[in-house]
């Protein structure tokens, strides 16, 4: 049995998949905040700490202090406020490993069998003393004393904390406008060698959906610059380039309006599409990978095939971008239908009129 | 054929002033955003309801364009019938 439309319907299914799966798996447990980042060697230091999903007091807790040589210097003393909460001390000893600087800054660690392991990088500070009595030996520990969870978690970040759940949305519709421009753009090249005008209806139904998807695009990601990056646009690269990507776009539709005569209209904004499509491409793909951007992938930063893009988060992205894109395809199809019959009615009637 | 086209229209023209104040939402309110309830919501519980906007925004967009298509469809509709 042959069912009509299938594609239709795994578009369906998929966006159905990825905003119930990318909305209820929880992210993994992390620290917020915590109030002293400052130790000296020879005392002792305590840390409280602010978590995010995590069970201190249903658990066993243990607090951890990893320095740069990956040794854990383990807590003399934890004690649970709430399930979200904890304070730690430590005796900070004399054998520390400073390399060539004057300091080290420790990670604080929280570790429990439900949560797994929950850190905060960089968070603490201990300056090299100058001159060092009595000796005191650290409680160390190896980093396989710490656990790890095995559930389908997506990664706490930083900063990002649930919004990392946005690349399902935000990334994955930027993904699915490459897709359907690139699809447009082989249907404007398609108009061009066979001058079938169906290729120019199906080529210009295309960029209207990627151009929606695209300001859709720029709409979510100034909503999650604001509460992560903290401003609605910020002078990023990738910001900017994008703007000017999309207003390439938006000529598009005035270069299409202006011209009356079809076949013209066709060329013309055939050409204009691969055009368009190339300086897109340069604009959002290449330039921002040659300066600073905060986007990941781009300058400094790491790209998706590292840590900002892993397995959990692939199992939802890649479908959400499949969903979006079809979606995309669907409505593509809808305007193109629409188009046709027009066109059809108009050549009747003009027909009729001779 | 459809009795809500006029009332769509209607929604559509509503809707379009609602896009550009979202759009123009950046503009007007980035100084007075500072340290306001709004900002607190939207950064409580691990920033979950950052996740809710977004996810709204998208479908606004969505559905915004889909009223514009109605009214396409409509306006070719009505070509037809006054045939």
């Amino acid at each position: 049995m042959k069912i009509a439309n299938w594609w239709k319907y795994l578009g369906v299914i998929l966006m159905l998949y990825t905003i119930v799966v990318g909305i209820l798996v929880p992210i993994k447990s992390g620290i917020l905040d915590y109030d002293n980042g400052v130790a000296v060697v020879g005392q002792e230091y305590d840390i409280t700490v602010e978590a995010y999903n995590t069970h201190y007091a249903t658990s066993e807790t243990n607090a951890y202090l990893l320095f740069p040589d990956d040794r854990l210097l383990k807590a003399k003393k934890v004690g649970v406020v709430n399930d979200a909460q904890l304070t730690a001390f430590f005796d900070i000893p004399t054998d520390i490993e400073y390399g060539d600087a004057d300091y080290v800054e420790c990670s604080i660690i929280t570790d429990n069998d439900i949560d797994g392991y929950a850190q905060f990088a960089r968070a603490v500070k201990i300056e090299k003393p100058s001159l060092v009595s009595p000796q005191q030996q650290g409680n160390w520990a190896a980093l396989s004393e710490l656990h790890s969870t095995t559930d389908f978690r997506f990664p706490f970040m930083p900063i990002l904390y649930e919004t990392i759940r946005n690349q399902f949305f935000h990334v994955a519709i930027w993904m699915a406008m490459f897709l359907l421009l690139l699809i447009s753009c082989y249907h404007s090249v398609r108009y061009l060698i066979g001058s079938d005008l169906r290729h120019d209806i199906r080529s210009s139904a295309l960029t209207s959906i990627a151009l929606v998807f695209g300001i859709a695009g720029l709409l979510t990601g100034s909503m999650w610059a604001r509460f992560t990056w903290g401003a609605w646009w910020t002078n990023d690269v990738k910001l900017n380039m994008t703007a000017i990507a999309m207003l390439i776009y938006f000529s598009y539709w005035i270069l299409r309006s202006s011209i009356t005569d079809i076949d013209s209209r066709a060329r013309l904004s055939g050409v204009f599409n691969i055009f368009a499509f190339i300086a897109l491409m340069i604009l959002v793909m290449v330039i921002p990978r040659m300066t600073d951007s905060l986007h990941p992938g781009n300058g400094g930063n790491p790209g998706f095939a590292e840590d900002d893009l892993d397995d959990t988060l692939k199992a939802v992205f890649y479908p959400a971008v499949i969903a979006y894109t079809l979606i995309g395809l669907w409505i593509a199809q809808l305007y193109t239908r629409i188009q046709n019959i027009s066109n059809k009615w108009e050549l009747k009637t003009y027909n009729n009129s001779l | 054929m459809f009795g809500i086209s006029q009332k769509t229209a209607r929604l559509a023209l509503q809707m379009k002033n609602y896009f550009l104040s979202i759009l123009l939402f950046p503009v007007f309110c980035s100084p007075l955003f500072g340290q306001s309830a709004v900002d607190d919501f939207f950064r409580s519980t691990g920033k979950i309801y950052t996740v809710l906007g977004v996810v709204v925004i998208l479908f606004f967009v969505l559905i915004i364009y889909l009223i514009k298509l109605d009214r396409k469809i409509s306006k070719i509709e009505k070509d037809i019938s006054n045939e």
